[in-house]
Formats: C-alpha cells, structure tokens, sequence
C-alpha cells in the first residue's frame, strides 16, 4: 500500500479521533483538575494504576521513573487534558470540595549526538497547570474540616529529567534523573498609619522554587530487533514536594502594639514515595504489570504553622508510612497501519490519616503542650483505584512517525470511615466515605 | 494529511501554556546574538530566542537547537544625583527549538526559559508618594517560560504561536486570639487560616515570518495584554462577642473585643498589547541589515496605585485610654490613575561575517533602539520615575562546525555587552509643598550575556 493511500485512510480516523477528545473535553470540563500524586502523570500510565516505573519510556517515565525516557528513540510532543470530580460524604452528607481540571504537556527529546553518545541521552519534561489557578493553598484552623489529602489538587506541576541508557555497557539498563519544581511564596507586609489617618502599607512578595529529585533505574530484557521485552523491572525514589507560604505582617503606628504576626503554612505536600515494579509479557500482546509505591507520610508535620513567635502550633497530624499495592494489564492489537492497546488497572491506597480526634496542641518547636488539647479534624479514607484506558496509535511513517491518542478513567471509591469525634464540639463521631472519578485525554505525535 | 496536521497543530498551539511575563525580555532581551542585535530579530530570528522574538522562528531553520547562558545588568540610575539602589537582575536562559517533519509537512516545538537566579518573580506593593523606578524597580524580577508550537505550510511562510499563562495572587486572613498590649510579642496568643491563590490569567503569543526571496524577510508579531494584581484581605476579630472567631485584647486583667479588617488590592505588573514589525536584508552574505518597530499601548496601563481600606472597631475603657489612641476615621486609599502613553520602539542591527572556514565562522555584530518614556511627567504626589533609553550593544559569535562525530552539526558560542544611557529628565511638582519635591532623574544600565547553542543536523 503507498504512503499516499495510507493517508487518505487515515483521514476519517485522525478527524474522528480529533471530534472524540473535543467530546471528552466537553464531559469531563464540568469536572476538575487532577495531580499526580492523586491521579498519576500522563495518558498512558493514569489508564493502568499509576504505574509506568518499569515499561514507561514516553514522556510519561519524568514522573514514573526518569531512567525510562533513556530508551525513547523517537522525539515526541503530547498534551491533553485531565478532570475529575468529587462525591464526598460527611455523614451522609455532600461534602462540597473543589474537583481537579488542567492541562497536561509533555514531551521526549532524544539528542542526536554521535560517537560514544549515540542513542545514549534523552531529555524529557511534563507540565500540570491546573485549568483555573496554579496554586491554592488552605491552612485551616485544627477544629475546622479538612480533607488534606484530597484537597492538594489545585497545584501547578514542572517535571524535568534525562535519560541515560547504558547500552554498551549493561545492554538493557537505563539511568535517569529529574526534578520537579514547585514554588514557594514569601513576603512581607509592612503597615502603619500616617500622621493624616492614611492607611500606608509596603507589600512584597517573592516566589522562591524548590526542587525535588527524582531517581531511577530501569532494566528491559533486550528483545530481538522489532519484538517487544519479556520483562523488565524499575525502581525510582521521588523526594518529598513542598510548597509555602509565609508573609511577616509588621504594624506601627496603631492604636494597639501588634506581635509580628507569621501567617500561611504549607500549602502543597507531596510525600517522599518509593515505587519499585516489574512488567512481564506471558505472551508478547499481553503486558502485566506488579507496582508496589510507598509514601513517606511519617515526614509530614502538617500545614499550619505558629502565628506568633510564642504562639502554639497545631496538633502533630500523625499520618503513617504507607505501602500502596498496584496491578496492571495492557493488551496490545497491531497491524500495519494501526495499534490499539486496552487497559485495566486496580490500587489500594490505605490512608495514611489517624481519624479526625482531639489532641495536643504543639510549641513552636514541635512539642506536645500536655492538657492544651483541641478537636484535630483531618479528614481521609482508604481508597480502592479502578482504572481503564485505551491507546490508539495511527502509524505515519517507517522511522516510528505517529499520532498516539490515550483516553482513560479512574474510579476512586473511599471506604466508610467512622472518626473519634464529630463535625463539632459534643456531637457524635462523624463518617466520611464517597468516591472520586478522573477521566483525560492526551494526544500526541511521534516525528 | 496537509491540511489536517496544521489544523491539528493549531489546536494544540491554542493549548501550549506559557509562563511568560516578559518584563525581563522587553527591558533586556533575549539569547545574546538577537539582544547584540538589538532585538532586531523578528523577521528572521531562529536560534531559541524566537520563542520570545518570534515563535514563527521556531521552524525556520529545521535544526534541534538546544541553547544555554547567562545574562546580567547593573542598575546606575540616580534622582537628584543620589542613586536609587536599583537591584540588579541576573540569572540564566535556556532553551531548545525541536522540529518535526511528516511527509514534506514541516513544524517545531520551542521552550524558552529565563530565570531569575534569586527568586521566580516578586511583586511588590509601595506607599503611592515613594518613587520607584517603574520599568526597572521591580518589573524585571520575573521568570519567563514559554512554549510554542510553529508551522510551516509553505518554504516562504511560517506561523507560531501559543498562550502564554501567568498568575496573580488572592489571599483571604483570618485571625483570632488573644493580644497581649502589654507583652505582645510573649504575651499574645493568635492563630490564623487562610486561603491563598495563585490565580491563572491567560494571553496569546503569536507571530508570521515571510521569506519572499533567500535574501529578504519579513516579521510580525503579537504579544497579549496581562495584568497582574495582588489581592490581600485580612480579618482580625469579629463584630460578634463570644464568636469561636472573635479577638480580644488583653492588658493586665482587662480585656475588651476588638476588630480590624484590611483590604489591599493593586496592579503590581502590567504589560501592553504589542505588535512588532520587522524587516532583514542580505544583500551580500557576509551582511546582514535589520529593523524592528515595536509599538506598544501603555495608555492602557492599569496603574499600579491601588486601592486600600482599613476597619477598625475598639471600644477602649477609659482605664486604657492613655495605652489605646483610635482614630475617628482611616482614610482609604483610592486608585491613581497614571496617564501613560503609547510607546513606540524603533530597532536596529547589524551583523557582519568577519570569518568564514570550512571549520569555523565568526560573525561580529552591533545593535541600538531607543525607547521613549511613556510616563509622564511626575507632577502631582505620584512618583513614577522613567526617562527615555538610548540602548547601543555589541556582540561575536562563534560558530564551530568540526565536531563530528559525536556533534554532527555545529556548536555556537555568542556573547553581548549592552549599554544604555537615561538622559536625565526633570519632574516639577505643581504644589510647592510636597514630601519629594522637584527631582532629576537619569543614569545608565550596564549589561551583558553570554550563550552556548547546540545545533544537530
């Protein structure tokens, strides 16, 4: 069949495809926007339970493992879109809570040295922008209700990471590393009142960005020219992501002597998370997936802080180091011109929340304040996390020249939880439970 | 194919976020061989620096280009002859144009970056009597970071583009508590919520470059309005006595509710609409000549005195009248409006080949533009500090082309030295009282850069 011919039949599908995502755009834009601590990174991996660790080589691999964009031969641009939307319960009631929407970017750029670097460094990003803010940030009093896990859905991602592949050396084994970026906002607010009775304040703010390392190393089995590996195994460790806010507001010049007043806390939190996985292929269209992430929730000291220097600090949240076990299957269908692939993924992510309770007060130091006790309202459930997805890839040309559609869904259904105390003071313990969907779309082309 | 792949491409240019606050650009450029130039670079600009010149660049060359350097500027601006302590701006550019090509369908991806080596950005919010230098005070303490996609549908024709995403803040305080008026720093006992937003506004980026003949191009470019303002709104206390919220003010062993509300609102970073035109010529290979006319619309600007309020409710017993002064009333501030007009920017460059071998190529060039002030006249009791920009650079590049195998394609190393001279420029206040008075203010700006660019064939 000529190249021309080819074409023409792609025609109708690429314009199909097209008119398909604007429709999911339209079902999922009442929703909103997912992170990918919550909901995963890319089209591909968020349809087979978060994983990617050992078989993602796309743009994908800057979050799942960095070391996997090292086998990426083809350069490729994608973006799409991802929203969710919540059905939270309290007591039986809705629990209203902002659902994520935004933008999803990423690209693989193998640089085409020669010599010893030939098909040796791949450099790959990925961005998140959330569809109506890049960052929201609540720091709530202790007693108020607060979902801190759920809640960190309203956050702007910037992934960057370098492939390295070991070939001539451990033919199969690829390195990589990568940074994720976040910002931090500081500021000072500075007031007075003039001798006229004017208000006068100096405002500055500044955003300070910190990164976050992420590092992997990948093994594929080496496979015959054109044949898929067997197996290959993937282990990354992604350090914790934090961002702050924190403005100093000095006062002069007032009837009364204010303290220095500290006011914001820790807006954004992403725990240090372990993923170690294996891939095998029984046969070579069927690909299975076994991931097991764990999350450091023991290094979160929660999000507020003291709002004076002899203030106290909210409760220590106690979260819990939880391992977080994942499967996953992709069936892949080919032939000339075309390639399907179908997923099904399922995770069980375990709270790492004590129940809402009454606990100490902390110093600003961090210690426990014995008999200065206040109601300490987190709020979290156990998760269990169906997923689905489908790839369809239309092929262009002889040197891996694609169109690559993904579209998935998550379910997310919360397990009923029963908590010590209630939604106020004296009233009986409350239940939370309910479920969170997420469905995307990307698109993106191979050259 | 042909024409669903640009439609397609389309969709995803209208897509492709920016982060772009492009102070730093307008005022200092980008990529020292377009700044050395004197940005006049948007008919033909095709290294990383297109994706702030002219996103249409992208493509143009149909290399992997991937570029890295740092730039830097000294601020010696002065009013009345004592300098202004203008911080300087320094930090690092990166970038990468990635073409693509399907069938004989030609298109890119660019990524340009310039980063601020202290901080992502900063905004900050003055007295409205204190003078700042407007265009280089604070303006320039900002990241940029874009993406663009180009197209090629034709050899002579080329069109990118993108939407450029930046953000404001808005942020709701709550406080509530116990002060202490007699140890307040020991004594006080507060706690705070919040709610704090970096809210995203959107604006596009666009720009076509026309090649009618191997010697002559054209530009034109569009750069979106954005405006970004920093909202704060701050609750201390209730109104309501007894409320879980409510704050009282302690001295010894009397206390008595208190209430305070402040509202800030201002425009702390603006940028016009802005069109660019532009014109190179070759008419020998070894030079090339450039102009640029960039016009921007600062009489649209939002002015950056905002508004401010403060309510305060105390009810001070007599015991703690001499401790507590409250005022009858607070006068709010009102937003100023600051009149600018437009600007019109002319640019030129010129570029000479001093050097051509099979191995090597050096290339020399010289650039200026000259920026009018669009402020006016300082006046009254604002003290927006401006005067016009004379800008003269200077600039090599050197381009290595013997580095195969492991480079198969060449490597260039460019760098810029800038110097611009403020004529100084009188403001004469029509009250003879006023707490600034009559000033003069001018100076110079010192900058320079160097950058590195891999360019695989």
């Amino acid at each position: 069949m000529s190249r021309a011919s080819v074409y023409r039949r792609c025609v109708p599908a690429l314009r199909l495809a097209v008119v398909t995502s604007l429709a999911w755009v339209s079902l999922v834009a009442s929703a909103s926007a997912s992170p990918p601590d919550l909901f995963g990174f890319g089209g591909r991996t968020q349809g087979l339970a978060m994983t990617g660790t050992s078989y993602e080589t796309g743009y994908e691999a800057v979050y799942a493992n960095p070391a996997g964009l090292g086998a990426a031969r083809t350069r490729n641009l994608t973006i799409g879109f991802t929203g969710g939307g919540y059905q939270l319960r309290l007591d039986g009631m809705d629990a209203p809570l902002t659902p994520p929407r935004g933008i999803t970017i990423g690209f693989a750029l193998p640089l085409p040295f020669g010599d010893i670097l030939e098909d040796r460094l791949v450099f790959g990003g990925g961005f998140y922008t959330p569809a109506e803010v890049l960052l929201r940030g609540n720091i709530r009093f202790p007693q108020a209700l607060q979902w801190t896990v759920l809640e960190r859905a309203q956050v702007v991602a910037i992934l960057v990471g370098l492939g390295i592949d070991l070939h001539g050396v451990v033919d199969g084994l690829q390195i990589g590393i990568g940074v994720n970026a976040l910002a931090n906002v500081f500021g000072e607010l500075a007031v007075r009142l003039d001798e006229t009775n004017s208000f006068s304040s100096v405002v500055e703010t500044q955003l300070v960005t910190s990164f976050a390392p992420i590092v992997g190393v990948r093994y594929e089995h080496p496979a015959e020219d054109g044949a898929r590996s067997e197996w290959g195994v993937g282990l990354s460790y992604r350090h914790e992501v934090t961002s702050s806010f924190e403005l100093n507001v000095a006062t002069s010049d007032l009837p009364i002597t204010l303290p220095v007043l500290t006011v914001g806390g820790l807006v954004q939190y992403d725990p240090p998370t372990l993923l170690a996985e294996g891939f095998w292929r029984p046969v070579p269209e069927l690909m299975l997936v076994l991931n097991l992430t764990t999350r450091f929730w023991s290094a979160f000291n929660g999000v507020q802080i003291p709002t004076t220097a002899m203030g106290l600090d909210a409760p220590d949240p106690g979260f819990s180091i939880i391992p977080s076990p994942r499967v996953a299957a992709e069936y892949h269908l080919e032939d000339a011109r075309f390639a399907l692939d179908l997923r099904l993924g399922y995770g069980f992510e375990a709270s790492p929340a004590p129940p809402a309770r009454i606990a100490n007060r902390r110093t600003s130091a961090g210690q426990d304040v014995p008999g200065d006790t206040v109601p300490f309202r987190i709020l979290d459930n156990h998760r269990h996390v169906m997923t689905a997805g489908l790839g369809w890839t239309i092929k262009l040309g002889e040197h891996g020249e694609a169109i690559v559609i993904d579209v998935n869904g998550q379910l997310h259904v919360l397990m009923d939880r029963t908590h010590e105390i209630g939604q106020t003071d004296g009233a009986p313990p409350m239940t939370t439970g309910g479920y969170l969907g997420q469905a995307g779309w990307t698109i993106g082309a191979h050259f | 194919m042909r024409a669903l792949v640009p439609a397609l491409l389309a969709l995803l240019a209208l897509l492709a976020p920016s982060l772009a606050g492009a102070q730093a650009m307008d005022t200092y450029g980008m990529g020292a061989r377009s700044t050395a130039l004197g940005g006049a670079v948007a008919a033909d600009v095709e290294d990383f620096s297109a994706n702030y010149y002219n996103p249409a660049g992208i493509v143009r060359s149909g290399q992997l280009r991937v570029g890295a350097g740092w730039f830097g500027a000294h601020h010696d601006l002065s009013m009345n002859d004592v300098a202004s302590n203008v911080d300087p701006v320094h930090g690092i550019v990166v970038g990468l144009n990635v073409p693509g090509q399907i069938d004989d369908f030609r298109f890119g991806f660019g990524l340009g970056v310039h980063l601020n080596d202290q901080r992502v950005s900063r905004t900050r919010s003055l007295p409205r009597q204190r003078p700042r230098w407007e265009f280089y005070d604070n303006r320039p303490q900002r990241t940029y970071l874009s993406t663009h996609l180009a197209i090629q549908p034709w050899p002579w024709l080329r069109i990118g583009g993108g939407i450029g995403f930046l953000s404001y803040t808005a942020t709701q305080l709550t406080i509530r508590g116990a002060i202490d008026i007699t140890s307040p720093e020991r004594g006080s006992r507060l706690e705070h919520s919040l709610d704090g937003e970096l809210i995203t506004i959107r604006f596009p980026q666009a720009g076509v470059q026309v090649q009618p003949t191997d010697w002559l191009d054209f530009g034109v470019v569009y750069r979106g309005e954005y405006a970004l303002s920093n909202d704060l709104t701050a609750t201390v206390g209730t109104r309501e006595l007894g409320s879980p919220d409510s704050v009282v003010i302690r001295a010894g062993d009397l206390t008595i509710p208190g209430y305070l509300s402040l509202l800030t609102a201002s425009t702390n970073s603006y940028s016009p609409h802005q069109f660019v035109f532009g014109g190179s010529v070759r008419p020998i290979p070894e030079l090339r000549l450039s102009f640029d006319l960039t016009w921007l619309l600062w009489n649209l600007y939002q002015s950056p005195l905002g508004r401010s309020n403060v309510e305060l409710d105390i009810i001070v017993p007599p015991e703690l009248a001499d401790m507590i002064m409250v005022p009858d009333s607070i006068t709010p501030g009102e937003p100023v409006d600051a009149f600018f007009q437009d600007r019109v920017v002319p640019r030129f460059g010129v570029e000479v080949t001093a050097l051509r071998e099979p191995d090597v190529r050096l290339d020399v060039r010289a650039g200026y533009f000259y920026e009018n002030s669009p402020i006016p006249e300082q006046r009254g009791y604002t003290n927006l500090v401006d005067s016009d920009r004379h800008a003269f650079n200077l600039g090599a590049g050197l381009e290595l082309f013997a580095l195969r195998p492991l480079l198969p394609g060449s490597l260039s190393i460019d760098l810029y030295l800038q110097y611009s001279f403020l004529p100084e420029r009188a403001h004469r206040k029509v009250l003879t009282v006023d707490a600034v008075g009559d000033y003069v203010a001018g100076g110079h700006i010192f900058a320079g850069g160097a950058t590195v660019e891999a360019r695989f064939e």
